[in-house]
């Protein structure tokens, strides 16, 4: 394919990249705050904005067709100094080379940060106020690893769809002339009125920054394109130039314009607010009129839809999310996490796949990077078998993406946040795994982690944390009182409702901040209920709005730990609830017979009912706990969605009763502990079947490892298309494959303590590969080679 | 020829050796192989040393052997049924040699076939024609083996020889009307992949009418740690693992007389 000379050169610009670390945005916003002093802060918030698309570093770099950028440079972390400033005078001198995300920073930048930007925001910015106000109970269930809560005080929030069909029909010419219009209307002496200026007025700012801001890099194309001897590359400066003076301003005309009116609103809610997961969501259909429309007049090819796509993708990917170095611990890897969807069904609720559905995979396979987040929504009722197909062909490439959502699942995860159901079948895929509805709803999806291995913890050790000795819940007594299975249970569920508890007042506490010192002027203009009710969607003016989102991590950790001491000390009675404990505290030393009967005892993951029958019971109780709690937003919701946050929150955690010893990772998502689903991937898809998925509105997340043979040749994508809609046909919303292939392997010959728990199936039964003989190992690695499909 | 038959007559219980879910090499889509324990022959290649004998075995801490009855193994088989639903998948029944405890197996593919779950079996044949009979008639899916055409060789590499493994292929091939009816060629480097062992093994099979398809399948040495673990000897632990290439040229040989497929 021609297109993908300009794709790889692109690609290849992109990995050189080094992550710089920007503070002009700050220096920036900063002067505009320091301008409008005194006036209300969404005001000054849209000052600085615009003053941050005026005078920001702007570049087009060689073979690009779509331009822009949040940062100085491509790839930058930006800081957001109303929000978390302090990170930075903490980190300034090692936030070059620490072990997360380091970003670069130099001599100039330290001096701009010092001097332009670190002293106005002292005690004032959101995380120096969250850090004052902080309740002490909930200091300490975070100090001692049992919940992890200050993600939405160090970076913006972001896990919403912006209203892209809006954006694009309107321009932002048309939504500025709705705000002209709504102003125009209000009378400062009606109660109420003088807010909604304040309001519009910013909006009205905000569209002058983003229009400024386009027009700045039409400017330069033009100039760049004057100076340009090669007359094919002037050709395409000049398209640009012509294409940022129309977009985002305007309604887009064409699909170029439409993809570069989406990436330039991109990069500008990203300025606004670091923040992650700004998603795309339904490109396939937003763009799709664009798209068909250009196809139709002869326009474009379509191997230039897929070009202008894969630029796309491409300049997504530049977007690097900046945290503070434990904040990064938790989702490492500078992830933006911006999904992108393809499938699903349509306002008639009938199969909404077309050919971009197609050329989006496309996008991902050619690229190859991990932003953006490319997941599909599948109906396994209207969605044709080519579609699933084309995902599959994405999957076993390596990628892990697509990820695959079981679209009644995300359907009713968003009726069970209030969405009708005319709405919930426009649902998008949110972030990680969560789940949004474009232009429409509100939500933090992520506001604290709920350590689910540390409850079990808690209820073994009256409420002390075996990490610091100190008592960081309440006292449930001694656990060799417990006299049935329930006494125990009984406990934990205590330190439930007490986590929930703590971190519900944390969320209360962050809505509070939220709503006073974080106003979003440039993300409010693309939800239409924010401009027509003259309320900015920091304070709940978007349509829908939803109760913070906690992720609860350490789901098999958990319920095998129920499972071991049900079976072990209650029913079987192989072990005393006082050896239990010793053995536990005693991180097992010493009692290595008693951890061998926790790790026989029987295992989430392999479609055992004696653990299985537990998960549906625990979940459903956690989440009622969280449902009764209001909040301004909506009740609490919850998700499982640990992105790496199951190490760090581990290290935190004694040894358990499932078999785990003490500061070790807990387990990711909702799969099965490592190394202890011997049964294959349909026993654990049943297993995985009885969380209560569609209750978790802020989504489930599986990853499945799968072994090469499945996937191999043809009769691979058919198994792994059947597999799915098995997953499907079981319930379960979410999965993304890994597939174990030979570098897998090579790697666990070489590193075999990193790799002890990786599975792999040898004549006719499955076998840690570590454990096997070199001869065997290296015949498995041959076997990924035959029939392979790179 | 003395062959072990079943030890419960009704068929009521069987030894198994494992149940192996989602597997992909044993028949149409996502199946659950019941392997069942026990083998009258003893193919030095045999990779699954632990299934031969019909004993109960233990070697350190690894027990193998599974005394379990229809409706246990029912219980095992059912759980994968939404797969089955989209795969087209189902039970198939394994070894060792499923038809040395023929009853069982029946009962077994009878509860399957109630039940609307496709079913297969993997055999060797080696058995009486009365056993291999019982079962049929609940089959969807017969994999035959056909290791060898010398009977001399045979019996010199598996044990026994194979003239009445040769009659039950060809009397198979008489009730396979309905059945998709697959003859599997375990090809092992020195021992039966010469141009005359491939050529003989295609012409008979060239005369199955029902037959689907020939199915060589490459030698491997993927038993060898379960050897170790036995303490027992390995005697193929020299031969080299035909390469994609060799497998090529097996395949175009035996293509020559009738149809072959990698599955």
């Amino acid at each position: 394919m021609k297109y993908l000379k300009r794709i790889n050169a692109l690609r290849e610009q992109y990995l050189n990249t080094r992550v710089d670390m920007d503070v002009y945005n700050a220096k920036y916003l900063t002067e505009g705050f320091m301008e409008t002093e005194g006036q209300p802060i969404i005001i000054q918030k849209a000052t600085g904005y615009l003053n941050q698309c005026r005078k920001k570093r702007i570049y087009i770099l060689d073979n690009e067709l779509l331009v822009g950028g949040a940062g100085f440079k491509p790839r930058c972390g930006i800081l957001c100094p109303d929000s978390s400033c302090s990170i930075l005078d903490r980190e300034l001198d090692t936030i070059s080379d620490r072990k997360f995300d380091p970003f670069y920073l130099d001599d100039e930048g330290k001096k701009v940060f010092k001097r332009d930007v670190s002293e106005y925001w002292k005690n004032k910015c959101v995380l120096d106020r969250w850090r004052a106000l902080a309740p002490r109970d909930m200091e300490t269930l975070r100090d001692s690893g049992m919940i992890y809560i200050d993600r939405k005080a160090v970076r913006g929030y972001g896990e919403t769809t912006p209203g892209w069909e809006h954006l694009l029909a309107k321009g932002i010419s048309g939504i500025r002339h709705e705000v002209e219009e709504a102003l125009s209307k209000l009378d400062d002496s009606r109660v109420g009125d003088l807010e909604k200026m304040f309001f519009y007025k910013s909006e009205l700012l905000v569209c002058e920054g983003i229009v400024t801001l386009a027009n700045r890099h039409a400017d330069l194309a033009s100039e760049m394109a004057a100076q340009c001897g090669d007359p094919v590359r002037r050709a395409e400066l000049e398209k640009i130039a012509q294409v940022c003076r129309r977009v985002p301003e305007f309604p887009a005309t064409s699909f170029y314009e439409a993809v570069q009116s989406v990436l330039f609103y991109e990069y500008a809610i990203y300025m606004e607010q670091n923040a992650s997961s700004y998603n795309l969501g339904r490109i396939d259909q937003y763009l799709y009129p664009y798209y068909k429309a250009d196809l139709d007049k002869g326009v474009i090819s379509k191997d230039d839809a897929q070009e202008l796509l894969d630029c796309l993708w491409i300049k997504v990917a530049e977007l690097s999310l900046f945290q503070d170095e434990v904040t990064a611990q938790y989702a490492a890897g500078y992830c933006i996490t911006v999904q992108v969807t393809a499938g699903g069904i349509n306002r008639f609720g009938n199969d909404a796949v077309n050919e971009l559905s197609y050329q989006v995979i496309q996008a991902t396979m050619d690229v190859q990077l991990k932003e953006p987040n490319l997941s599909v929504r599948y109906n396994i009722s209207k969605n044709p078998d080519s579609f699933l197909k084309k995902a599959v062909e994405s999957i076993r490439m390596g990628l892990t993406m697509p990820a695959v959502y079981h679209d009644d699942a995300g359907i009713r995860m968003l009726l069970n946040k209030g969405v009708p159901l005319s709405e919930a079948w426009d649902w998008a895929p949110c972030g990680c795994v969560e789940t949004t509805l474009s232009g429409r709803m509100k939500q933090y999806t992520d506001m604290a982690d709920m350590n689910m291995g540390g409850l079990i913890d808690m209820a073994l050790n009256d409420g002390i944390s075996r990490k610091t000795g100190k008592r960081v819940s309440v006292p449930t007594g001694d656990p060799a009182n417990f006299k049935t299975f329930e006494d125990f249970y009984e406990a934990v569920k205590t330190h439930a409702r007490y986590f929930v508890d703590v971190i519900t007042s944390g969320n209360q506490l962050l809505d509070y901040l939220s709503m006073n010192y974080r106003p979003v002027p440039a993300l409010s203009l693309t939800y239409p209920d924010c401009v027509e009710k003259g309320l900015d969607y920091s304070l709940g003016g978007a349509k829908y709005n939803c109760g913070g989102g906690v992720i609860t991590v350490g789901q098999a950790d958990i319920i095998n730990s129920l499972a071991a001491v049900k079976y072990l000390v209650f029913e079987e009675k192989k072990v005393s609830m006082a050896d239990l404990r010793d053995a536990l505290a005693a991180n097992f030393e010493g009692y290595e017979e008693i951890q061998k009967l926790c790790l026989e005892a029987p295992k989430y993951g392999n479609d055992d009912e004696r653990v299985d029958s537990l998960v549906g019971e625990i979940y459903t109780y956690v989440i009622d706990q969280f449902e009764k709690y209001d909040t301004k937003f909506g009740k609490m919701t919850t998700g499982m969605l640990p992105v790496s946050g199951n190490t760090p929150i581990g290290a935190w955690v004694g040894a358990l009763p499932s078999g785990r010893k003490a500061w070790t990772p807990l387990t990711d998502g909702i799969g099965a502990t490592g190394g202890t689903d011997v049964k294959g991937p349909t026993a654990l898809l049943k297993s995985v079947s009885h969380v209560p998925h569609a209750r978790y509105t802020q989504g489930t997340q599986l990853n499945l490892k799968l072994e090469p043979g499945i996937l191999a040749g043809e009769r691979g994508l058919t198994h792994m298309m059947n597999l799915i809609k098995s997953m499907c046909t079981l319930d379960v919303y979410h999965a993304q494959f890994n597939v174990v292939d030979k570098k897998t392997l090579l790697e666990a010959q070489k590193h075999p303590e990193a790799n002890r728990h990786l599975l792999i199936r040898v004549a006719g039964y499955t076998a840690f590969f570590v454990e096997l003989g070199k001869e065997v190992q290296d015949e498995i690695i041959g076997r990924t080679e035959i029939g392979a499909w790179n | 020829m003395e062959l072990v038959t079943s030890k419960s007559p009704s068929g009521k219980v069987g030894m198994a050796l494992r149940f192996e879910r989602s597997s992909i090499h044993d028949g149409d889509g996502f199946r659950t192989v019941v392997f069942l324990k026990g083998c009258p022959l003893r193919c030095l290649w045999c990779s699954t040393p632990e299934s031969q004998s019909f004993a109960v075995e233990t070697y350190g801490d690894k027990t193998y052997g599974l005394p379990i009855d229809v409706e246990g193994a029912m219980a095992e088989v059912r759980k994968d049924s939404v797969f089955y639903f989209h795969s087209g998948g189902g039970l198939t029944v394994s070894g060792g040699e499923p038809l040395a405890q023929a009853e069982f197996t029946r009962n077994l593919l009878k509860s399957a076939q109630n039940e609307s779950i496709n079913t297969a079996i993997e055999t060797s044949l080696a058995a009486p024609f009365s056993k291999v009979e019982m079962v049929m008639p609940y089959l969807d899916i017969v994999y035959a083996d056909l290791k060898l055409m010398d009977p001399h060789k045979h019996e010199k590499y598996c044990g026994i020889d194979n003239r009445a493994i040769l009659g039950n292929l060809t009397k198979v091939d008489a009730l396979a009307k309905n059945v998709k009816f697959v003859v599997r060629a375990p090809i092992v480097p020195g021992l039966n992949d010469g141009a005359e062992d491939l050529r003989s093994l295609g012409q008979f099979c060239a005369k199955l009418k029902n037959l689907d398809h020939v199915q060589p399948l490459p030698y491997h040495r993927l038993g060898l740690d379960t050897y170790r673990k036995m303490g027992k000897n390995y005697p193929l632990a020299h031969v080299p693992v035909p390469g994609a290439e060799n497998m090529e040229a097996y395949q175009a040989i035996l293509r020559e007389y009738v149809k072959v497929s990698a599955h």
